[in-house]
């Protein structure tokens, strides 16, 4: 089930919310555990017996890392966790990958295991992950309550496309939590804006891309419209789906971690990555990149580090070599940033920085989303004049015309410049009261005509 | 309570609360549909809950058709949409359809030439297995080749016309002027039909090119004034006006009988190339001939001879076919998206007949099953 469906908002939502809110709060993360476990098996109907044994499986083993604390055992169960957690996750995602691979490079023939991802296992096994270290380091007690672990991992709002909500973010929230009017309408707020994000924006946009993809008639212009149009499509697919997760998990009292910062506005790939998926970033930097060493050991090994780390990263996002290629290329570029280039961009207008982070973020988005090293050539010799094509025809001048609004919502809206313009609104109780929730209303209303007359759009992000 | 009552973030939660409860409550109230007479289809109905269909999925696959489907309010919802789309968003096109002005225009947009290649071989192959008979090819346009302005996406459909002229080995009689700028009344303004007027201006042309005076004489009769059309639907616009459906009537077309081959096992006959039962389904343009089914054969026992004509076809066809049966004795249409070739050439009786391929460009770019 996804936030932008009719099942979700008019099943299962007004359901949740009148269970949540009715029952007394000691029953309230059993509610949600139900919710939530019934959320996912909407969607995934039998892979939902692979989390919950996930889930049973870290319980004991973080109660055994606490009991054994001080003991070679400790460390063991801490090395079990983490094994089963990834060795599912390499099974059901990199199994096939693998197999591939190596049948690719020795000549062998073995047979690649043909499993569907299950829906959500790399966000959910990073959570689990986490909270298993983070017992082990003592940043948090073992949750003894099998209950509001399993409510935790599964908790709807973030369990299958993030943002990555480590355990000891919302610790104590688990347990104790206030709902109240003000983070309601907060959280309806933001649920109301992501949800018009995905549904308005990002897949109406999306259509460009798809339809520059099937172009009988190819041109320069054409593929840098498509590609600007993808680059905002999984902006406002994957932030608005944060977006809603946020505002649903503020509705029920929590507080989740922000996961964009509006990452257009970088002027650096280092600074685009501390806006861009931030909880994944910070998941990387505090379980991998720092247990290695970070930036304090000698130069060839940080930079072993920073590779190993943008290549796992790469291959978090999917389990193909042009994933794997989409990372490395992030972390040569942070490298040669950190070398010299951040230093020589900015000797220059901020323009030209930004021009340089867009470029860049547009060439990785040809790695993250065409399927082979063919495709991306096709498709960065026709960005680049360099297949033969024209550089202007009857259809690029057509999807920018016919697209041209759209376009401009979509990159004022990736930019800060309602916040801007908010800051210059007078703080009047007319406004806060009428205003906004004309404005909620109209996008709410106007998103779920769009909903209506549209084939299923999956988030971007569900296929990690 | 008072707190509550005059806090600031009421409004909010309220708004969003009448979204999704109030949505829900119409949701659950509104009765169940079977078709939309807009859209033209049938409506995707409550699934069958069962453990199979639910470790399967296809419950929750069912499931999220019949709520998009029966959405309380759904028309006006998409017609809101339609309305961001062309008002705020300025975009010309929605659902793959132009809106100008009252008329809803099909965006033809990218020439699949395997696919023509490919029919004119099959075209030529049918022609070459009844040798002898007189072959005729006419190619028919949307009338989004009429469409004027630069601010349309459009491929010329002439190409099509061209490329089958050329390669099919039968007589071409150019119909591809019927859709020119200023006749817009050939076709309907909502549905990528042509009228009766259309078709029967199709019809002259056509029925000089085989030979004959074409019949001039007919009284038309209304059969509806709010006939929506396939592109209606996807326009969502329901500020355009709908279209009216006449009907031709002479002495000859009245006095015509129409067998429909709907299987191999099932054959239905009726008196009259109308069959006005069908105005009760969601498509009135089957009116014509009742309807796609894989062969149709119209006889007339007062024609002035006893000639045959075959006519290789797509829909377009039925509302021309009893036209041009008023110089034959018998015609029969075969549609070879629903019957494999092979079956035709076994079962229909070519006799001495004329063939005639007449086809509607959309469907030779389109459709592949043309190609069987």
């Amino acid at each position: 089930m996804v936030f932008s469906s009719l099942e979700f908002l008019f099943l299962f939502l007004p359901a949740i919310l009148l269970a949540y809110f009715a029952v007394p709060v000691r029953l309230r993360n059993p509610v949600l555990l139900a919710g939530s476990l019934f959320f996912y098996a909407w969607g995934e109907p039998v892979y939902i017996v692979l989390m919950l044994v996930s889930i049973t499986v870290n319980y004991g083993l973080a109660l055994a890392i606490d009991r054994f604390r001080g003991t070679p055992r400790s460390r063991a169960a801490l090395i079990g966790a983490v094994a089963i957690s990834l060795g599912l996750l390499g099974y059901f995602k990199y199994a096939g990958f693998l197999m591939d691979t190596i049948n690719g490079l020795l000549g062998t023939d073995f047979v690649s295991p043909d499993l569907p991802l299950p829906i959500g296992i790399s966000f959910y096994t990073f959570q689990i992950i986490s909270y298993t270290v983070d017992v082990y380091r003592r940043d948090v007690p073992a949750q003894r309550s099998w209950v509001t672990l399993a409510m935790y991992i599964s908790l709807f709002p973030q369990l299958i496309a993030g943002p990555i909500v480590r355990y000891k973010t919302i610790a104590a929230e688990l347990t104790h939590r206030t709902p109240t009017l003000e983070r309601f309408a907060e959280g309806a707020g933001r649920f109301t804006i992501g949800l018009a994000k995905k549904v308005i924006i990002a897949n109406n946009i999306g259509l460009i891309w798809k339809d520059t993809l099937l172009s009988s008639e190819p041109s320069v212009l054409l593929a840098w419209l498509g590609l600007t149009a993808f680059a905002l499509q999984i902006y406002f697919d994957f932030s608005g789906y944060s977006d809603m997760a946020i505002g649903l998990g503020r509705i029920l009292g929590f507080t989740f971690p922000e996961n964009f910062d509006y990452p257009y506005v970088s002027q650096t790939v280092t600074e685009f990555w501390r806006r861009w998926h931030m909880s994944l970033g910070q998941w990387f930097r505090d379980y991998v990149y720092i247990p290695m060493g970070g930036n304090r050991v000698p130069y060839l090994a940080w930079v072993r580090n920073v590779l190993v780390v943008w290549f796992l990263t790469g291959l978090w996002h999917g389990a193909a070599w042009n994933f794997a290629l989409w990372g490395v290329y992030f972390g040569v570029l942070m490298i040669v940033e950190k070398a010299f280039l951040h230093d020589l961009l900015y000797r220059l207008p901020r323009m030209a920085r930004h021009a340089y982070l867009i470029f860049a973020v547009l060439i990785s988005w040809t790695l993250f989303e065409l399927g082979n090293i063919a495709q991306i050539e096709q498709y960065l010799a026709t960005m680049f004049g360099l297949a033969g094509v024209p550089i202007v025809n009857d259809e690029s001048v057509y999807v920018l015309r016919s697209n041209l609004v759209l376009f401009v919502v979509a990159i004022g809206a990736s930019v800060p410049l309602l916040q801007a313009v908010q800051t210059r609104i007078p703080d009047r109780p007319f406004i806060r009261q009428a205003g906004v929730p004309a404005i909620q209303a109209v996008l709410l209303v106007v998103s779920y005509a769009y909903l209506l007359d549209s084939t299923f759009n999956p988030f971007l992000y569900f296929r990690f | 309570m008072r707190d509550t009552v005059r806090s600031p973030h009421l409004p909010s939660v309220l708004v969003f609360l009448i979204f999704v409860f109030g949505f829900t409550a119409l949701n659950l109230l509104a009765p169940t549909k079977g078709v939309s007479t807009l859209e033209r289809r049938e409506l995707a109905q409550r699934p069958r809950l069962t453990v199979e269909s639910v470790i399967s999925g296809q419950f929750m696959e069912d499931y999220a058709s019949f709520i998009r489907d029966q959405a309380a309010l759904r028309d006006e919802l998409r017609f809101l949409k339609s309305s961001v789309e062309r008002g705020v968003l300025r975009k010309v096109e929605n659902n793959g359809v132009y809106v100008v002005g009252d008329r809803v225009y099909d965006k033809f947009y990218g020439i699949r030439e395997p696919l023509a290649v490919t029919a004119a071989q099959r075209m030529n192959e049918i022609i070459a297995s009844i040798q002898g008979r007189r072959a005729f090819l006419s190619v028919i346009p949307t009338k989004a080749q009429g469409l004027e302005g630069d601010g349309y996406l459009l491929s010329d459909q002439g190409w099509i016309a061209d490329a089958l002229r050329d390669t099919v080995d039968a007589t071409y009689l150019d119909l591809m002027d019927l859709a020119a700028a200023g006749t817009e009344t050939r076709y309907y303004g909502a549905d990528p039909h042509w009228t009766t007027e259309g078709a029967i201006r199709a019809y002259e042309i056509v029925a000089l090119g085989l030979g004959f005076a074409p019949v001039t004489d007919y009284r038309f009769e209304t059969l509806s004034d709010t006939y929506v059309g396939s592109e209606y639907g996807k326009a969502a616009a329901w500020t355009i006006p709908l279209d009216t459906i006449e009907l031709a009537h002479n002495e000859a077309l009245d006095g015509m009988t129409v067998c429909r081959e709907e299987t191999a096992d099932r054959i239905v006959c009726g008196d009259s190339v109308y069959v006005p039962s069908t105005v009760d389904t969601v498509d009135l343009y089957d009116v014509f001939l009742g309807g796609l089914a894989p062969i149709i054969v119209i006889t007339n026992d007062a024609a002035p001879s006893d000639d045959e004509l075959v006519i290789f076809k797509d829909s377009y066809a039925h509302a021309i076919a009893p036209l041009l049966a008023q110089h034959y004795r018998k015609v029969t249409l075969v549609d070879l998206r629903y019957v494999q070739r092979q079956y035709v050439m076994d079962h229909v009786d070519f006799g001495a007949a004329t063939v005639l391929f007449l086809y509607s460009t959309s469907v030779v770019n389109t459709d592949p099953r043309l190609l069987n």
